[in-house]
């Protein structure tokens, strides 16, 4: 676990960001300390901290002196509305470059997208 | 930061308990062994010759000196690094070994003049003498005040050239420590031996009288502790822990 | 009743070591920030131990200035009882039981704590009525760790104490120390040849060489400065040029290129560009590259040194 490119710090952020649009985190429920963080997944508890700081800052969490560190309400509305916002950019554009580069037909590509999307959900990905 | 613990106890006290239990560990075994050596030499030297009319006990001088004197060498190559990787400094070390170094030096005198009296009260009892023949400033019937003087002092000069040479090997290495045991252990040498002048009719007012003597050899043995002592004090302040022992 | 710390830092200026004809230290300026685990890295021989003798006040550098808390540790009555110094041959009463050891410790260190000893005597299965000298390697070892974290000083130096350790036995011990560590914030420098195991614990990184501080900054982004550049030969050269390449692969038409600075912006489109795929590179990895004797100009000397 967090063994990718960015700093742990981020992919701890992104984690959490990840587990509150999903739903896994509601608003107001209490995430691990810093201290849990260090201990369970063996990372000094600063860069746990540095993660937590990233997403007070950001309106995700914020902290009840004393009590630990909760999901801020509205978080998840706001990721989803920030995550709508770069979707096009993030997972639309790569694949209509990679389709033009393969010559793969613009509406090949729009008839699979309505075929996925009429498809049941996909179960939630394995963490 | 401040520190909580008030319970705590001061390094020199901390360390001295240690090095002193030590110590006294080794003393029971040592005056175990002596006692029973003693008994067993009078018991055989009765059967032999009728009767005992020499003190066995006092033989036991050269023993309780170079004993203790070869713990001394011990205290510092097992203590004294411990003792800085515990987290304190090499000064309240040398305190620590000073205090218990001549503390054990009074105590096996006293152990010695005890011994020496109680052997004199049963050969009295049992109608024999008590002649001290070893090497021995105190006279024949030394006084139990001058015989635990001269050995309280002798003891703890061999205790402290026990520190010395120890002191010695852990900072110059085992050459160094080698070819300065004239310097480290001569002292003590010269100090047991200064008692035997009596017998040497040499010109001087140190062989006038027993008192002459007594005075001499403290005076002497209490210069050379202050001095070993001082030079132990400077080696081990200066003492730096090979990287990998 | 517990003392909370926040953790002694260290300096070190011009410091300079040499046993004999051997440099241990060379000239090294350091400093290691409060309150922080730093791992201090190095190959054998490249001055780790003599570093941490160095701020045990076990020794007095030939050169230069120590600072510990502000203070020179030597002969310091009030900094040594906060410096504990554990190396793997263990500086403990040899010759006495665990119990008579955990006991002189805890007279002598004020943050002591007996419950920690006894949680980690047992994690680690050592019985207290053994006496060190009756121990093998890895429960020597073990016993290290339990003398390092009790101690709760504010400065806790541990080099090496993994040897000797199986796996388990070594998570356990990282598991403690960030746990306790989490609780009872201090300095901790920690030095270990298993980079892969202990990067993750580090906010901090000293990376010594032959006696020189080859890198001191803080593993994220020194982490972030190693990247592998992987694509067709023409294509990595071209990108790489100008960069600080520390290691270079080719396999057929295929060049994987280590280079060391952190990448900026538009590095990432013009790799994507030019069919190039960037890579993180491990501690490790960056590790070995940066000292390696042939890049850093000394195999000669290295191969004399000895490990101290």
């Amino acid at each position: 676990m967090f063994d990718g490119r960015d700093p742990v710090y981020l992919q701890i952020a992104d984690q959490i960001r990840q587990d509150v649009l999903s739903g896994a985190l509601a608003a107001e429920e209490q995430v691990m300390s810093t201290t849990q963080y260090a201990t369970t997944f063996r990372i000094n508890p600063a860069t746990a901290a540095k993660a937590f700081a990233q997403l007070v800052d950001e309106g995700v969490l914020y902290k009840r002196r004393g009590v630990g560190m909760f999901v801020a309400p509205g978080a998840r509305e706001r990721l989803l509305a920030d995550a709508r916002e770069s979707f096009f950019a993030d997972s639309v554009d790569p694949v209509a470059d990679a389709a033009r580069v393969l010559g793969i037909d613009v509406e090949d590509v729009v008839a699979r997208l309505r075929a996925r999307t009429a498809a049941p959900a996909p179960q939630g990905e394995p963490r | 930061m401040t520190t909580t613990v008030a319970a705590r106890p001061s390094p020199t006290a901390h360390t001295a308990r240690r090095l002193g239990a030590a110590l006294a560990t080794m003393a029971w075994i040592f005056w175990a062994i002596a006692v029973v050596a003693a008994v067993t030499a009078t018991l055989v030297a009765w059967r032999v010759a009728g009767s005992v009319d020499v003190s066995i006990m006092v033989y036991a001088r050269q023993a309780a000196t170079w004993f203790p004197f070869s713990l001394g060498i011990m205290l510092v190559a097992a203590y004294l690094r411990v003792h800085i990787a515990s987290g304190m400094t090499r000064r309240t070390f040398v305190r620590a070994a000073l205090l218990v170094e001549v503390a054990a030096g009074v105590g096996y005198a006293a152990v010695f003049t005890a011994l020496v009296l109680l052997e004199r009260a049963v050969h009295d009892a049992l109608g024999w003498g008590a002649v001290i023949t070893e090497v021995q400033l105190a006279d024949e019937y030394a006084s139990a005040g001058a015989m635990l003087l001269e050995m309280s002092v002798t003891c703890v000069v061999a205790n402290l050239s026990g520190l010395l040479v120890g002191a010695v090997y852990q900072r110059f290495g085992a050459w160094a420590g080698t070819l300065t045991l004239p310097l480290t252990v001569g002292p003590l040498v010269l100090l047991l031996y200064i008692p035997g002048v009596r017998f040497v009719d040499l010109p001087g007012v140190w062989t006038t009288t027993a008192a002459g003597h007594l005075a001499l050899a403290v005076g002497v043995g209490v210069v050379l502790a202050a001095v070993m002592a001082a030079v132990f004090a400077a080696l081990v302040r200066r003492l730096q822990l090979a990287p990998a022992p | 009743m517990t003392a909370t710390t926040t953790g002694w830092g260290v300096e070190l200026h011009g410091v300079t070591q040499r046993y004999g004809d051997v440099v241990a230290l060379d000239d090294v300026a350091l400093t290691v920030r409060p309150g922080t685990i730093t791992g201090l890295l190095g190959r054998n021989g490249s001055g780790k131990s003599t570093l941490g003798s160095l701020l045990a006040a076990f020794r007095r550098p030939t050169a230069g200035r120590v600072l510990v808390d502000g203070e020179d540790p030597w002969e310091n009555e009030r900094v040594a009882p906060g410096v504990c110094f554990v190396r793997e041959s263990g500086d403990v009463l040899d010759d006495y039981s665990l119990k008579d050891n955990v006991a002189y410790l805890s007279g002598a260190r004020p943050h002591f704590s007996h419950e920690l000893a006894g949680e980690l005597l047992e994690l680690f299965e050592l019985d207290l009525k053994r006496k060190p000298s009756k121990l093998s390697r890895g429960k020597k070892s073990a016993f290290g760790i339990v003398v390092g974290l009790a101690s709760r000083a504010p400065l806790t130096i541990l080099d090496e104490v993994h040897l000797g350790l199986d796996a388990p036995s070594r998570y356990a011990f990282y598991d403690a120390l960030l746990a306790d560590y989490a609780e009872h914030p201090r300095t901790v420098v920690l030095s270990s040849h298993l980079i892969d195991e202990v990067e993750r614990l580090l906010e901090d990184v000293v990376v010594l060489d032959r006696g020189r501080v080859l890198i001191a900054q803080d593993a994220e982004s020194l982490r972030a400065e190693g990247v592998s550049v992987t694509g067709p030969t023409a294509a990595v050269a071209d990108f790489v040029a100008g960069r600080d390449v520390l290691a270079t692969q080719r396999l057929g038409g295929t060049t994987q290129t280590t280079v060391r600075g952190a990448l900026v912006e538009g590095d990432a489109r013009r790799a994507r560009e030019a069919g190039l795929e960037l890579g993180p590179v491990p501690l490790q990895d960056l590790f070995v590259h940066l000292t390696d004797p042939v890049r850093t100009g000394g195999a000669a000397a290295h191969a004399q040194g000895v490990d101290r």
